[in-house]
């Protein structure tokens, strides 16, 4: 069943992540899907899998995943290539792809409407198809887009707007495991000094922890439901 | 029988090695390949670089060729990087099209030119609007041993420093554009130079720096680190695999500003 809106946002870490508002089941025809809302920015996802797949794709040891993003540029570069290796590298690493040997995992993203932090976005959205989907994972992962101003003095911008990107010098997004929170991902735009970084580091570890306790909070809402 | 060992068994193989804090190939964890740097090295390209890291073999050749710029940019001209991996230097690359692994290669490159910015492409810029000069820079990889990022990038960015931009005259009475042969050439201004340093994490917890082919194969996810001398970071990729605490992160940027400035001090040297 639909899960609806979700809003768990308390004083201490209401300043942590964006509005997050997340539905599963929106597709019918995927083995899993989800639309996910962080702040503005919306993404869906649909997954079909463990299917069939050609002898030549096929791993005898795990599942081969194939990833379709479609970010909305108007566009297509290498850089979207570059993304969807990052996406199916990190969904690699949530999925215990040795469950499923000689199948194929296809998961298909779509940007619904981009207001900055789209990476992040598809990654969380991914997760919670996959969650939806009921294959099993070792771990979820976030993913969490950072802003590093201009000026040094300046704080931090998590999940910063699309405005708020394009005057921010460097655009950072960090994708945490929810068991030990160790970064999974790393992307970087932009330059920025190992101080910055290592703020960056600390900060989206704390929204990394938020996130977790909201995607937990949407699962077993969910499941409530169902039963 | 040590051989025999390693294509039965690859993964344990190894684990006996790091066990000792040693790799296979007599390296400690810590400890890049001997990296050898050459300029000039293509006469028929008008710049070239060749580096050997390890058993890493790879040549860059540039070509400087004059196009219109884009009517986003109309003051800024371009680079173009393109890695070609070909069966050549390793048996598992077929003739053809590109494969995600080559295409995340030569993005990783155009993604270190564009944010590090070492580059100002208001330079090639002739004619504002109408010409620019377009930098076509062709890596070909002559023996793959691992660590293509890293490579790869030391000799890009050493051609691009070496290269020298004819002047481009405007003659009135045949209303066209002439190369100016008489003028010296003058050199590219290069901003700071990002150095790369690729990281493998071996078993889930133990970081590699600079990783050969076999390490690669059996290492689940890399992490590559692009800064400068002066600790200004360009890039931090890492694309999924097992992860990383924040202090081993911490570690690894202080390894690659290491590397940094070894790197910067072989690309002066090098004639």
């Amino acid at each position: 069943m639909d899960n609806g809106e979700v809003d768990i946002n308390d004083e201490v870490s209401e300043t942590l992540v964006p509005h997050i508002c997340c539905e599963f089941q929106v597709l019918s025809k995927t083995d899993g899907s989800a639309s996910f809302f962080q702040g503005s920015t919306s993404v869906l996802c649909g997954i079909h899998g463990p299917t069939e797949v050609k002898q030549s794709k096929q791993q005898n040891d795990k599942s081969a995943i194939e990833i379709s993003a479609n970010f909305n540029t108007v566009t297509h570069s290498c850089r979207e290539k570059m993304l969807q290796e990052i996406i199916k590298n990190t969904a690699e690493t949530m999925i215990i792809t040795h469950t499923y040997p000689r199948t194929g995992i296809t998961v298909s993203l779509q940007a619904l409407h981009n207001d900055g932090s789209s990476l992040s976005a598809f990654i969380n959205c991914l997760t919670m198809a996959l969650i939806d989907s009921g294959l099993s994972m070792s771990f979820l992962v976030v993913a969490v887009t950072c802003g590093i101003p201009r000026e040094p003095d300046k704080p931090i911008i998590l999940y910063p707007s699309l405005e708020e990107e394009k005057l921010c010098v460097s655009v950072v997004t960090l994708c945490f495991d929810s068991v030990n929170y160790d970064v999974v991902t790393s992307y970087t735009t932009g330059t920025f000094s190992i101080l910055r970084y290592e703020q960056a580091l600390l900060q989206s570890e704390s929204a990394g922890r938020r996130l977790v306790a909201i995607f937990e909070f949407i699962k077993r809402r969910s499941s409530d439901n169902c039963s | 029988m040590a051989a025999e060992y390693m294509s039965v068994h690859p993964f344990d193989y190894y684990n006996k090695f790091i066990q000792q804090d040693i790799r296979p190939d007599g390296r400690s964890l810590s400890e890049f390949r001997h990296t050898i740097l050459t300029t000039g090295t293509i006469n028929t390209a008008d710049s070239s670089a060749t580096v050997k890291l390890g058993q890493t073999f790879l040549c860059c050749g540039i070509k400087l060729e004059l196009g219109k710029p884009t009517e986003d940019n109309p003051n800024e001209g371009f680079i173009v990087p393109n890695i070609e991996m070909t069966p050549l230097c390793e048996t598992s690359f077929k003739p053809g099209p590109p494969s995600a692994y080559q295409q995340a290669a030569n993005q990783y490159l155009l993604e270190l030119l564009t944010n590090s910015e070492v580059i100002d492409l208001t330079q090639l810029c002739v004619t504002q609007g109408e010409l620019c000069w377009c930098i076509y820079a062709d890596i070909v990889c002559l023996n793959w041993d691992g660590n293509i990022r890293d490579a790869s990038w030391i000799a890009l960015i050493t051609a691009l420093s070496r290269l020298k931009l004819p002047r481009i005259v405007f003659d009135e009475e045949t209303q066209k554009h002439l190369l100016d042969k008489e003028t010296t050439q003058k050199h590219l201004d290069v901003n700071p130079i990002p150095v790369s340093t690729t990281f493998a994490i071996f078993n889930d917890s133990i970081v590699i720096v600079d990783p050969n082919l076999q390490e690669e194969k059996i290492t689940r996810s890399t992490l590559s680190i692009a800064i400068t001398k002066d600790g200004e970071v360009c890039s931090v990729y890492k694309s999924g695999g097992s992860g990383l605490k924040t202090c081993q992160l911490g570690v690894c940027m202080r390894r690659a500003l290491e590397r940094a400035v070894d790197i910067i001090e072989l690309i002066d040297k090098t004639a």
